[in-house]
């Protein structure tokens, strides 16, 4: 089997170009890979498991493209590392990985950064959102909505969905969202993870025990740090808590807003107990990591993403205070400590009181996270549930080509039919279209560990 | 029986296709049938544009004309074989080659270099393994071609072969210094091997080329190739020519020269067994090598300027030998009784 694999590759500091990373070495054990990149440069250790082409849309590349057996194309919210992967979609049907479904500051960096296109966003949020979401779309373009009240409002997932032959999200929000914006089949696994290797040594102390050593207590956040990870929350909680002298902070990242936190910091009189690291090297952040008692990794809103930190959390058997929304209002009470968003610097507080008075509660927490991180997130699994799903996608057919010859036929009639003369002509077109495709059978269902069995009742157009 | 044939017309484009859709009409019609030919204008380009024509097709109702009901429909290319019928006959000529064994042909091929060529090819599988069954019987023109739809569509057919036009007037004369090659000048019929070849041949070998181009691009390249390689003396192009003149070609020629990519059926090797003449066709060639008997009928060669050289001096030096194989390939179509009777029979069964 060849693959296509669309993707940010490292060293991009894209969250997807890590997953690619992560999960390379597995499917490149189940069959030839190919990465497609818009990069100049790569991190040569992909060479071993791939061959990593560059992508330029021409005719040779796209013939190279089709003689694959099955394309996946990765989607995340950042233009930067997704715009050209979004464009290949428009025009070469393939699954789609789709890691944020709330895509707005993706088509906002499309039109308004990259393609300086004001028309078209405001087109776009038109024909998706109608009058008001044209409206907010002028707004925002001159900087009077945020970002967050635009993704909460208006996901723009169809657009990016719009030419999929199957989507695969991580998570449940995801799926329900990615359902209503595509009639392609849609399956939902677990993000992958590959767990490390420990020495015997690592093994018994992997994350520091915190009964066994003295505060303060390391608390650590870390990742791409934008508003909805509520850092500002995160320092008025510590700068109420009476007993904030037995912790420490650690941010680990770029912070879009970093003179504002160390200002905060300082104002709040927690300056001397919260470090900003800044970008570092990913040994440094293991070691950091490794190093502390309880990680911290809030979003809200969530764009319906799911988090490949809170994976690396686990990994190092950290207990981990998650807000109870998107994805992370479903992990396991077990393995994770929630944070209410309407109350999130009340909650906090009696989180990181609840660790004072017991650690070793909390220590359980970091260990059921690393089992539940192996048994659910295993890569193998992930792998071949992924290609079975790519198979079963590609044996189904597009439904793309009856979508296109539906527009044409729609577009055609219109032009010289009275509405109230159409239904005769629709309908046979619309039996004609799929007498076509009556090859192909739609596959829809949720998923996490199995394969997907295809429906197989009529398919119904127009 | 009032009878549709459905094909397809590429507008300017005429081939073996329309000539044998124009001899099932006129042998309905000598049959006493009433017959008549629907042409679907066809566009295969850019690859979306197939789409259109498929669905066009599948909105026609030929099930009456004129208020008389049309009795049996022969559907004969893509996509014209796909308009419903309730007794529909398929006398498949070929698919859409490009969405099968064409598909990753280094020039043959725009399907593969279009950004959802895939998912195009599917749909032209999808619809022809959905959609050929639905007629009464499946027919092809030749072995190869039910070859094909076996081996990509899982559908069995049976191979019909017909005479080509005119079959009773090929006779044969004394040959004088030249092969024929009576074809379209096109990429399939790769006309630049046989004049690759003639380059290497030790033999003062000449070669007539006739018929139109279907691509002013390609002719010029073959003159511009006749140039470089310094065989321009050597070679004639005739251009179009009427029956007459090609009878007149192939009787008196040493031998034909049939050197297509997969050909379908073609009438170039029949009408050279018709006319006495040994055919020098190629291992690839499809149904050519259906008819032509290594070494008894003429030679089955590789695909490569070499092989083809060698063959043009060995029947160029041997003037015997390509006589007599002449006249056993004349025998051997004798012997696989070719007829429109018989085509006209089982299409109507």
């Amino acid at each position: 089997m060849k693959l296509n694999w669309f993707s940010p590759l490292p060293p991009s500091r894209s969250g997807v170009s890590v997953y690619t990373a992560s999960l390379l070495p597995v499917l490149a054990g189940r069959g030839e890979v190919i990465l497609w990149t818009d990069q100049e440069s790569w991190d040569p250790c992909l060479d071993r498991y791939a061959e990593v082409r560059r992508f330029q849309p021409d005719s040779a590349v796209w013939a190279e493209v089709n003689r694959a057996d099955l394309s996946f194309l990765n989607i995340g919210n950042n233009a930067l590392f997704h715009r050209w992967i979004w464009l290949a979609s428009q025009r070469h049907p393939g699954v789609l990985i789709v890691h944020d479904v709330r895509l707005h500051d993706f088509f906002a960096g499309v039109y308004l950064h990259f393609q300086k296109d004001l028309d078209g966003y405001r087109g776009l949020m038109r024909r998706y959102h109608g009058d008001e979401g044209a409206r907010d779309a002028e707004l925002f373009a001159r900087h009077q909505r945020d970002a967050a009240y635009m993704a909460e409002r208006y996901p723009l997932t169809g657009p990016a969905l719009q030419n999929a032959a199957g989507v695969v999200v991580h998570t449940k929000q995801a799926f329900e969202m990615a359902r209503l914006h595509t009639d392609a089949p849609v399956v939902r696994f677990e993000l992958p993870y590959k767990v490390r290797e420990f020495s015997a040594d690592e093994a018994a102390g992997s994350a520091v025990s915190a009964p066994d050593t003295p505060p303060p207590y390391r608390l650590i956040v870390f990742g791409h740090l934008g508003a909805n990870r509520r850092i500002e929350s995160v320092l008025r909680a510590l700068a109420e808590l009476p007993e904030r002298r037995q912790f420490s902070l650690d941010i680990y990242g770029e912070v879009w807003n970093e003179s504002d936190v160390r200002r905060m910091a300082g104002e709040l009189g927690v300056g001397d107990i919260v470090s900003l690291h800044g970008f570092v090297e990913e040994s440094e952040l293991e070691a950091a990591l490794s190093a502390s008692h309880l990680a911290i990794n809030l979003r809200y809103p969530t764009v319906g993403e799911a988090s490949l930190s809170q994976l690396i959390i686990w990994d190092h058997s950290l207990p981990t205070l998650v807000e109870y929304v998107g994805w992370y209002a479903d992990l396991p009470l077990e393995a994770v400590s929630f944070i209410r968003p309407e109350h999130e610097i009340a909650d906090l507080k009696v989180r990181l009181r609840n660790f004072l008075e017991d650690p070793q509660w909390f220590e359980r927490m970091g260990k059921q996270g690393r089992r539940i991180l192996k048994e659910r997130h295993a890569p193998d699994t992930y792998a071949d549930a992924l290609l079975r799903f790519g198979a079963e996608v590609e044996r189904t057919g597009s439904r793309g080509i009856e979508k296109r010859l539906t527009a044409r036929v729609g577009t055609e009639i219109s032009r010289w039919l009275h509405p109230a003369a159409m239904d005769p002509l629709i309908h046979h077109a619309a039996t004609e279209i799929n007498a076509l495709s009556a090859g192909t059978r739609r596959v829809e269902r949720e998923a996490t560990d199995q394969p997907p069995a295809p429906e197989t009742g009529p398919k119904k157009l127009l | 029986m009032r009878v549709l044939i459905a094909s397809v017309k590429v507008p300017f484009v005429r081939g073996g296709a329309e000539v044998h859709a124009e001899g099932l009409r006129r042998a309905l019609v000598d049959r006493g049938h009433d017959a008549d030919l629907i042409e679907i204008p066809y566009k295969w380009y850019p690859p979306e544009r197939i789409l259109d024509h498929m669905l066009a097709c599948r909105l026609l109702d030929l099930t009456e004309s004129d208020g008389k009901v049309v009795d049996r429909l022969i559907g004969l290319k893509f996509p014209a074989y796909l308009i419903p019928h309730p007794h529909k006959v398929l006398w498949i000529i070929h698919q859409h080659r490009q969405a099968y064994d064409l598909w990753d042909h280094p020039t043959l091929s725009d399907m593969i270099t279009s950004a959802d060529g895939g998912a195009i090819r599917k749909a032209i599988h999808d619809a022809d393994c959905e959609l050929i069954p639905e007629a009464q019987a499946v027919y092809t023109v030749s072995g190869r071609v039910s070859d094909r739809l076996k081996r990509y569509c899982g559908l069995s057919s049976v191979p019909l072969y017909h005479p080509p036009p005119g079959a009773e007037f090929f006779h044969c004369e004394d040959a004088e210094d030249y092969f024929f090659y009576p074809s379209r000048l096109s990429a399939s019929k790769r006309q630049a091997l046989v004049l690759d070849a003639l380059a290497r041949t030790k033999e003062p070998v000449r070669v007539v080329f006739a018929s139109a181009s279907d691509h002013p691009a390609y002719s010029e390249q073959l003159h511009a190739m006749c140039r470089d390689l310094k065989v321009d003396r050597r070679v004639e192009w005739r251009g179009t020519v009427n029956e007459d003149e090609k009878r007149q070609l192939y009787a008196r020629c040493v031998g034909t020269l049939f050197t297509p990519v997969d050909e379908d059926y073609g009438y170039v090797t029949l009408e050279a067994m018709l006319s006495s003449k040994p055919v020098i066709t190629c291992k690839d060639s499809g149904t050519p090598v259906e008819f032509v008997q290594d070494k008894a009928t003429g030679m089955v060669v590789e695909p490569t300027p070499d092989s083809l050289a060698k063959a043009m001096d060995t029947l160029w030096r041997n003037r015997n030998a390509a006589k007599a194989w002449g006249a056993k390939g004349r025998e051997h179509y004798a012997s696989l009784g070719i007829s429109w009777s018989t085509v006209v029979e089982r299409l109507l069964a």
